[in-house]
Formats: structure tokens, sequence, C-alpha cells
């Protein structure tokens, strides 16, 4: 009997036993899948790797690339991955294996879930070699927390020679944190400009002149005939604050002060306190009441009404050509008329400015191991036409037909990054879509050197000594960010606002905001009377 | 009939449960109604619980456009939840087993450690750097299993269960007869404890089936992706443009990739899938499991 119960104990343990060995094993399973799996995404990398390596090259001017590496790169998505990508990404590596010995694993991380995701990876120093680093997904709190590889002015010289030409110094300066280089900007649209877009068939069909309107103001009668012809069309739609686009002032992001964009003045001065401001929330507020705008304006989480043409007119930040991109993108949504075409008036003088080059930066992880070689590839993902136009639009006569030299055809349900172009890189080597004007991108570059900097260039404010301030703000004033799309009477709302912020925080802020300011002139040798 | 509660009693538990009814079945409906709206009298009335003009344009174009990645996110959720829910009574049972017998040594020790993973937990990023860099589950189909394999709370469910409802003299009668602890748990206590199976086995496949947290975390390749996973990346990913659209030139351009409010109904609709007839078979077995462990308990 003794005997029996021992042997049942032992039993019992050995069921414990069981439970963890499985779940150790199932962990180690899970463990193996995971070569596998890449392997088998990268196939191609790796027996091209194998198979090339005596023929490869072993030098690029004068740079050791005799060791085969393959390069992480994580790039984010804003909606689908185009069907065939793993085709393209074969056709990227034998290229790149060609050029440099390298080839590339590429991980696409939807828009949505980025922070998540890229968070947890930097956290625990995942090792990676590249990743998409703009300056809206905390590019410049990410350098400083040293999650990227510093890119030192000799590297610049020796690696990036080519890309550092692409840009002036100002707009190098404009990229740096804490004196240091951490990124390869992306080249497009660099310059910020504002104007109106508007459905130009509706617009001909009752003989408006839209090229005349410049404010809001212009706008208000236009808007009133638009509700009356076309009472299926919203009149005014708006993604962003109508006060954006440095009409009167420049947005600083810190507390409530604002520069005003008419004088020479380097003093801060605060937004509500200026009479434009107040004129355009009234305004907004007005067309609310009138209907030019719809109801749900502050609320509405749907796409964009400009994509399914059910907006006339709206004030948007522009470049050369972003009708034509617009009705390109619009075309593939089943809800866009087939008669509607958008067509654009750039109304501000086109200005630079402190983010302006990082729009669609590259970083190199500092947990890289070859980062000489990342470096390497993004040279050439810079400054290669082949390299550039096939990671955007594919193969040559599969996924499109060239029309002239420079001028492609896409072909129908086959890969593009259609709308996502202006992420990837140095835009200005993209072959020319149909629509587009021939001289686009000296257009673009016309633009952008037009452009005046903005007079904060150079200017962040740190949030860290007043983030707890900062979060109360947040929290307590969503409330009147209705405010902005006019659904607030301002003289009821705007004293509440004010109340609100004071109780949270807001002075503080400010204070913080003169001082960093202070610092700021004083670094460059400015008053701000000057 | 002396048991039988009053007649207002009466009216205001069915009013209540008429109205929590409606509360959860209205939504519902309205996703199913939206779905099956023309997408411009959407635009123009908004929602509604009756289509203003009635479309099957957005299944039809779900159809079309993605079936394959529909049908591919359900073949991992259904994997991830069969297998899923498989391993986890597996491993509850097995766990809860041995802890219901008063005569396993160090049974205290063994609950304690237990116990102790329901208070206290690593926190994420301790959490991650284990899947990923021990475990290596990113990008990995198990990544979506094995995270959520183990459950404490169930495993105290079990061994109420074991302990309240299957007589130890059961136990010791088959034992006589000669049969080892294996056969005495596969083909006794498994097969008594039915109730409680099915009990756990519906929390956990809902779970599963509802799970996006994982493959948030772990999961890239969208080949891996599962259906909850995958409507969460539509909808925040336009949420996400959206919002970024104020810093970003050109990100907004991206919007007119992104399906239609009516298609994103419809998403909801079809990912919502078999799960709820899970409920129906499984509910005889889900009220007693939960009554017999709580009586005798």
């Amino acid at each position: 009997m003794v005997n029996k119960k021992a042997r049942s104990t032992r039993s019992l343990f050995f069921m414990l036993a069981l439970v963890l060995i499985t779940s150790m094993l199932a962990a180690c399973s899970g463990g193996n899948d995971k070569p596998n799996n890449s392997a088998s995404s990268a196939t191609p990398s790796n027996t091209s790797g194998n198979g090339k390596e005596d023929t490869a090259k072993q030098e690029v001017d004068g740079i050791d690339i005799s060791k085969p590496v393959t390069l992480k790169w994580y790039m984010m998505t804003f909606g689908e991955i185009p069907a065939d990508q793993d085709r393209i990404l074969t056709a990227i590596n034998k290229y790149t294996q060609e050029k440099l010995n390298t080839t590339i694993d590429m991980e696409y991380i939807d828009v949505g879930s980025w922070d998540t995701k890229v968070n947890a990876m930097l956290t625990t120093r995942e090792e990676f070699d590249m990743i998409f680093a703009p300056s809206w997904r905390w590019f410049r709190s990410n350098a400083q927390k040293g999650a990227y590889y510093e890119i030192t002015p000799d590297a610049l010289d020796k690696y990036l020679p080519q890309t550092k030409a692409l840009f002036t110094d100002a707009i190098w300066d404009s990229t740096k944190v804490k004196g240091k280089y951490y990124a390869v900007p992306g080249n497009k649209d660099i310059a910020e400009a504002w104007g109106w877009v508007w459905r130009k068939d509706i617009a001909d069909k009752y003989g408006i002149d839209m090229t005349k309107v410049k404010t809001f103001q212009d706008i208000e009668p236009i808007l009133a005939k638009i509700k009356e012809v076309e009472p299926d069309l919203v009149p005014i739609d708006e993604n962003q604050e109508p006060l954006r686009g440095r009409t009167y002032f420049e947005t600083l992001n810190a507390g409530n002060w604002t520069l005003r964009t008419d004088n020479d003045s380097m003093e801060l001065v605060k937004l509500y306190d200026q009479p434009e401001a107040l004129e355009m929330r009234k305004l907004w507020y007005g067309f609310y009441k009138k209907g030019f705008i719809r109801k749900d304006a502050a609320t509405k989480r749907d796409v964009d009404l400009i994509n399914t043409g059910k907006v006339f007119a709206s004030w948007m930040q522009l470049k050369p050509g972003k009708d034509a991109e617009l009705n390109a993108a619009a075309k593939g949504n089943p809800a866009f008329p087939k008669d509607a075409v958008y067509a654009q008036n750039i109304v501000t003088e086109p200005y630079i400015t402190n983010d302006a080059a990082l729009g669609s930066s590259t970083a190199i992880s500092s947990t890289s191991k070859n980062p000489e070689r990342a470096m390497m590839f993004l040279e050439l993902y810079m400054n290669d036409k082949y390299l550039n136009n096939l990671i955007n639009f594919g193969e040559e006569g599969v996924d499109y037909t060239k029309v002239s030299d420079n001028r492609i055809e896409p072909i129908e349900g086959k890969y593009s990054l259609k709308g996502m172009n202006w992420a990837y890189g140095n835009q200005f080597l993209n072959y020319l879509q149909p629509g587009e004007a021939d001289d686009k991108w000296e257009q673009f570059k016309a633009f952008n050197s037009s452009a005046i900097p903005v007079k904060s260039l150079g200017f962040f404010f740190d949030e860290e000594p007043v983030r707890k301030e900062l979060n109360a703000l947040t929290a307590a004033t969503s409330e009147f960010a209705a405010m902005y799309w006019g659904l607030l009477d301002p003289d009821v709302y705007l004293p509440k606002l004010e109340k609100k912020e004071k109780a949270a925080g807001m002075d503080k802020v400010n204070e913080e905001v003169q001082r960093q300011w202070a610092e700021f002139l004083a670094s460059k040798g400015q008053t701000a009377n000057q | 009939m002396g048991t039988s509660i009053s007649r207002t009693t009466n009216v205001i538990v069915n009013v209540f449960l008429i109205v929590l009814v409606l509360l959860c079945l209205l939504p519902i409906v309205l996703v199913l109604s939206v779905s099956f709206t023309d997408e411009t009298s959407l635009l123009n009335q908004g929602y509604s619980f009756f289509p203003g003009k009635f479309s099957i344009e957005p299944y039809r174009f779900l159809m079309e456009t993605n079936l394959s990645g529909i049908l591919n996110a359900y073949k991992i959720t259904i994997f991830n939840t069969v297998v899923g829910t498989l391993l986890t009574l597996l491993m509850v049972a097995l766990y809860a087993y041995p802890l219901s017998r008063r005569d396993l040594k160090y049974n205290n020790f063994f609950t304690f450690f237990l116990y102790f993973t329901m208070l206290f937990g690593g926190g994420m990023v301790p959490w991650y750097l284990v899947c990923t860099q021990v475990l290596g589950l990113k990008d990995s189909i198990w990544a979506m299993i094995l995270p959520s394999i183990f459950n404490g709370f169930f495993v105290f469910v079990m061994r109420t269960f074991y302990k309240s409802t299957i007589p130890i003299e059961v136990l010791e009668s088959a034992k006589i007869d000669g049969a080892g602890e294996y056969r005495i748990f596969f083909q006794l206590v498994l097969p008594l404890s039915l109730p409680a199976i099915a009990t756990i086995a519906i929390f956990t496949a809902v779970g599963f089936w509802n799970d996006y947290w994982l493959p948030l975390m772990l999961i890239n390749d969208p080949k891996l992706s599962n259906l909850q996973y995958m409507i969460y990346r539509i909808m925040t990913n336009i949420q996400a443009i959206r919002e970024y659209s104020q810093d970003a030139s050109g990100i907004a351009t991206s919007l007119a990739n992104a399906p239609s409010e009516g298609i994103r109904m419809a998403m909801a609709m079809i990912t919502m899938g078999p799960i709820v007839l899970i409920y129906p078979f499984l509910q005889k077995y889900f009220v007693k499991g939960l009554t017999i462990g709580a009586i005798k308990g």
C-alpha cells in the first residue's frame, strides 16, 4: 500500500513535469520556427548570396565589401502591402547583391501599429539595421535616447557623398539633434506652402473663379452659392486647423505662443491675443451655422471627403502637382465621381520649417552590426534611379510600360506604391505618372529653392521639463478641439478654454517656452525686439 | 410552485434583461445595416438602422479585392483557436488534476507557484524580450498561441471542479481494478469533467478568436495576420493617417487607398463569423459547469 502510494505520487509528479516539458518543447519549436520562416521569406537573398560569392565585387570606391551582408529594414506602410512584394524584393536583392554584396530583408509595419511595435523593438534593443524615422514619429526623442546610429561628418563624406550634395547645409543643419546627424533626409517637397484645392468641374459649371480666392473671407460667398446649387456637396472641409499655413502666424508647437509673420520681430505673442485668430474662429462658427461644413466635423473618423469627391474646396498644404496626385489617388475610390477633377492654387509663399527635411527620413539603428554597409545602401537608395523606380513602381514590362524616357504607364492591378512614393527616399528620381507635368521635378526643385526659412528655424521646444503640465493640458482641453472646426461659439468657449488651460498649468508651460526661446535667441546673438 | 417569484419582480427582471439584450444586440444590427447601406446615402444621412439605399457593394468589393487575404486570415484564426484551445485545455487539465489530489507531495508549493503568477507579472518589456529573444516567437504562428495557453485562474476553476465533483472513491476503485494514473486521468477524470472543460473551452476559444494584441506585439508578416488583427490594422491605419496628416504632408494621399465606411463594417461582420455559433452548442455545458463548481465548491 505504501509502495503503491509512492508510485502514484511519482506519477502525479510526472504529470506536472509533462506540463512543464510540453511548454518548453512548444517554446523551442516556436524558436526553431523563426529562422526557418525568415529563411524561406529571404530565400533569394541567401541562395544568391552563397552562389555569387566568388563573383561578387570585393570593393566599392575603395571600401571593402567582401563580406556578404543582409540588412534588416523596417518600413512603414499605410495600408495593404501591394501584391507581388516578394517578387520586387527578389529583384531589389539581385541588384544590391551585384552592387554592394548586400541583400535587404524588408519588413513592413502598419502606420497604426507603428508606435506599439517600434517602441517595443527600440526598448528591448532589438537588432536591425535601418528604420523609417520621420520627425512626426518621435525621431528627435528616439535620437536623444540613443536609438539611432550617429552619422558623423566624416562618414557622411566617405559613405554618403552624393546624398550630402542633394541637400543644402541649412537643411542638413535642420536635421541635427543636439548637434549631430542621425538620419538621411527624404528628398521631396521640402518646402511647405498652403493654398486652395477645389472641384474644378463644379467651379467651371457655375463659372466660379477660384484662382482669385486668397482667404477664408474671400471664399465665403462662393461657399454660399455651392450650398445652394450643389446641396449634395460639403462646401468646405478641413483636415487641419484653418490657421495653419503661415498666413498670419508661425506654428511653434509650444504653449500658446506664436510668431507673427507680417513683421520681423522675434517676440513671441499669445495666439488668443491676436485679432486674426479670434476672427478666424468666428468665421468658422459662422460657416458651421450656415451649414458650410459637415455637422460631425469634430468626431468624423471616416475616410477623407476629398478622396470621395464629396467636398467642394479645402485649404491644405500644397506642392506643385498636388492636384494631379489627389486626382490619381481618388480615381481608385469607388465613390469618387467619374467626371470629378481637382485643381489647386498655391496662395502662401513657400517656406522651410524645422521638420521640412525629416518628413520621410531614414535612420540607421544603433544596434546595427553593419552601419557602414547600411550607409552605402542608403547612398544607393537615394541616388540610383533604377533602384528607386524598382522599389516604387516595380519591373518594366511587368508592372508598367515605358511611354518615354522618363514617363511610365502603370499596368492595372500590378505592383505599385501608389500614394506612398513620398515616403521612399529621393522622390526626384521617380518616373512620371500619367497626368503629371513633364517638368514636375523641375517645379519641385524651383519650389524648394524659392522657399524662405521660417523665423524659428532651429528652435525645438524641449517638452521634457513640463511634460506633466502638457499631459494635463491635453486632457483638459481636448473637448475644445471642436472650436477649430467652428462647432463652438468662440465668444462663449474661448474664455472657458483659457480658464481650463490656466488651471492645468499653462502658465508654467508658457514660462518654459519663454525661457527656452530666450536661450535660443541668445545662441543666435539676437534679441526679441530685433 | 411555492418558490415562484412575484409578478412585479418578474416584470422588473424581464424588462431589465430585455434592455440588456437590446444594448448588446443593437450595435451589431447597426453595423450590419451600415454594411448594407449605399456609400453615398451613408455620407449624406449618416448611420441608420434601416439602410437608406440598399447595397451589397461593400461585400462584393471585399470578395473581389481581398478574398484571399480574408480566407488566409480565417485560416490563421481557426488554427489559432483550435490548436490554442486544445493546448490550453490540456495544460490546464494536466496542471489542475494533481493539485486536486490531497496525496500530492509539495501540493502547497505548486499551488503557490501558480498563484504567484496570477498576482505578479514581469511587465511588458521583459515579456517582450522573452518572447522575441529567448523563445524567438516573432513572426511565428506560435506567437499567437503559446503566450496564452496557460491561465492560473482556469487551473483553479478546474481544480475546484475535480475536487468537488469527482469522488475520491471512484478513483480508488479504478486503482483497485488496476488502472494506472494515466488511464484514470484520461478515461475517468477527463470525461467526468466535461462541463468544466466546456466552460473553459468557451472562454479560451473566444479569447483566441478575438485576440489582436499578440499579433500586434509579435507579428509583422501580413500573411500571419489573423482576422481581428486584420480589422484592427485597417481601423488604426485610417485613424493614424488622419492624426498624423497634421504633421506629415503627403500621408493624407494614402487615405485614398483606405476602405470606405461600409467596407469596414462589412469586414467587421465577416470577422464575427462562426464564433457566435460556439455559444449555442456549448451553452448547456456552460451553465452546468458554472453552477456545479459553485454549489459544491
